[in-house]
């Protein structure tokens, strides 16, 4: 097992177990992997919504329009 | 050590080097170490700490001048102190050992929202520990302001696993096996272990990524990390958790911890513990109206209320104009009914579970860190309705004594007797041999005087259930 040495922030006086960090390190990345996955799907779903009226105003920079 | 650090110093806190809590015949003081102090002179400048106050989920802090540093604590400012902060006295302190399922999930929630809110600031927790969190009713708040640490991107939550051990296996326990925490919450102090919360949950229960996440693979890891030992492996690499991902994880364990509820409770709800009560409405009426007139008599502003239930006499109490109301009782599903009777009413009540018999002891580091129930008391007025029955048929305690406890907690109080022709007390006899021949109502009042006067005392009900309410000369050590 590698010995890695984790950010911490500069007071700390408890022992956080070696085991827990890396399961953050873990959890932590795959939770990333969710935010941006559920970003990419909010803006897949905008482009579908794009076809409705008061979705013409949308701004040029909108991924929504990629055409 | 000076003498002042030994008097008010607050005996259970003194793990964090950052500075630690005194209490003075001033007020509620936290000195703030001088490495420490640059992380609150931030969290103050930058407005953070005022707005998570204003938010409500942090106890209000007050940096002090050094003009205004109490008298008691000038010795121990001249040697490591950089500044007081000043803090609002806690009405009453409860441990989680003691909170039913409803606040202990409560304050989880709070615990995350708050490091939530915080890393919008830019700062973070570093713990993760739940005796940080009080109630005021059933209202959280965080305490420990030096919690707080500025948050650098990259930077682990240190407390993860304090907050898995005091917040979500107590919770689980409960939630997934309808198992109580609270006597190994109390044994323990530090909650409950990683590997056997995931020993005892079965598979079928952990399924949830949640569970899987926080669980069993946490307690996979644990393993691991113990059976390697200490200096295993030679490599060196520096890991950092993006702020997106602490926010994930904090996020996933909220969804987690949300959506929790006790199993094996028979009721939860306060209308369902009104329906079986012994009583008619005319003798409900005749009890209220006794307590009402008692209290509007004592004007107590603190009352505890043994044997609480789901909260009819504490709300009433209130009504009759008591500030605060602490109830106690042993069945955690007439406490999650007396929470949700505290919500639904707006009420200054904090139900907290109390097995009469064997209370809070002092314990912790020199038996100090965590005060014992009698040490706690704040209580103007005690009220013990339906409840020294239990203590002396149920559980056999002398009817002297339970007497001497009940008026140790509060110099004025009411009690009710109820008597062996009650239904409930027949209950209790009926598979027992009967060794209570001195348990009636007129040994009982005959006790009672000789120890208090009694102001008046009614009979409530057909059974002979009687009131008597009763004040003491001089209150009690």
């Amino acid at each position: 097992m590698t010995v890695a040495t984790f950010a911490s922030p500069a007071y700390a006086y408890l022992d956080p177990g070696t085991a827990s960090l890396i399961l953050q390190s873990i959890l932590g990345a795959i939770g990333a992997g969710f935010v941006i996955l559920s970003m990419y799907w909010r803006k897949f779903i905008g482009f579908f919504k794009k076809k409705k009226p008061e979705d013409q105003d949308l701004k040029p920079s909108d991924p929504g329009h990629t055409t | 050590m000076s003498s002042a650090k030994t008097n008010f110093a607050d005996p259970g806190s003194f793990r964090d080097p950052a500075g630690r809590i005194y209490r003075t015949p001033h007020g509620v003081f936290r000195t703030v170490s001088r490495g420490a102090w640059p992380t609150v002179e931030k969290l103050d400048t930058s407005g953070a700490l005022q707005k998570l106050i204003d938010g409500g989920k942090l106890w209000p802090a007050r940096i002090l001048t050094d003009a205004e540093t109490p008298a008691e604590l000038t010795t121990i400012v001249q040697e490591s102190t950089a500044r007081v902060l000043e803090h609002p006295v806690l009405p009453f302190v409860s441990y989680p050992y003691e909170w039913p399922f409803a606040l202990l999930k409560r304050a989880a929630l709070l615990h995350l929202d708050l490091q939530l809110d915080a890393l919008e600031h830019g700062f973070t927790l570093i713990d993760g520990t739940a005796y940080n969190v009080q109630f005021i009713g059933t209202k959280p708040v965080f305490i420990d302001t030096l919690s707080l640490v500025a948050y650098e991107d990259g930077d682990y939550w240190l407390g993860y696993r304090q907050f898995c051990e005091q917040f979500l296996n107590p919770l689980l326990l409960t939630a997934k096996l309808g198992i109580s925490y609270h006597p190994w919450f109390r044994g323990n102090l530090e909650g409950i272990g990683i590997e056997e919360t995931a020993r005892l949950l079965p598979w079928h229960k952990s399924l949830s990524p949640g569970v899987l996440s926080h669980v069993v693979l946490h307690a996979r890891l644990t393993a691991s990390a113990r059976k390697a030992g200490p200096g295993a492996g030679n490599g060196k690499s520096t890991a950092k958790l993006k702020k997106v991902g602490l926010i994930g994880l904090l996020g996933g364990l909220r969804r987690l911890i949300a959506g929790l509820k006790p199993a094996g409770l028979t009721a939860t709800q306060w209308r369902d513990y009104e329906k079986n009560n012994s009583y008619d409405a005319a003798e409900t009426a005749a009890k209220h109206e006794f307590v009402g007139a008692f209290l509007k008599g004592a004007r107590p502003s603190v009352l505890w209320d043994m044997g609480c239930n789901a909260g009819a006499y504490s709300e009433l109490a209130l009504d009759a104009g008591v500030e605060s109301v602490i109830g106690f009782d042993f069945d955690l599903g007439a406490l999650e009914a007396a929470v949700s009777r505290a919500d639904e009413k707006k009420l200054n009540l904090l139900p907290l579970h109390l097995d009469a018999t064997n209370p809070s002891p002092n314990q912790g580091w020199r038996q100090q860190e965590r005060t014992g129930l009698q040490e706690r008391k704040n209580a103007d007025t005690v009220l013990a309705l339906a409840f020294l029955h239990h203590l002396v048929i149920g559980k056999n305690i002398p009817l002297p004594d339970a007497i001497d406890w009940l008026l140790s907690l509060a110099p004025t109080g009411v009690i009710e007797f109820v008597p062996k022709e009650d239904s409930m007390v027949r209950q209790m006899l009926a598979q027992r041999k009967d060794i209570f021949p001195d348990y009636d109502v007129t040994t009982f009042r005959n006790l009672l005087s000789s120890r208090a006067s009694i102001g008046k005392e009614t009979v409530v009900s057909e059974s002979g259930r009687t009131l008597f309410g009763y004040t003491q000369e001089i209150h009690g050590q």
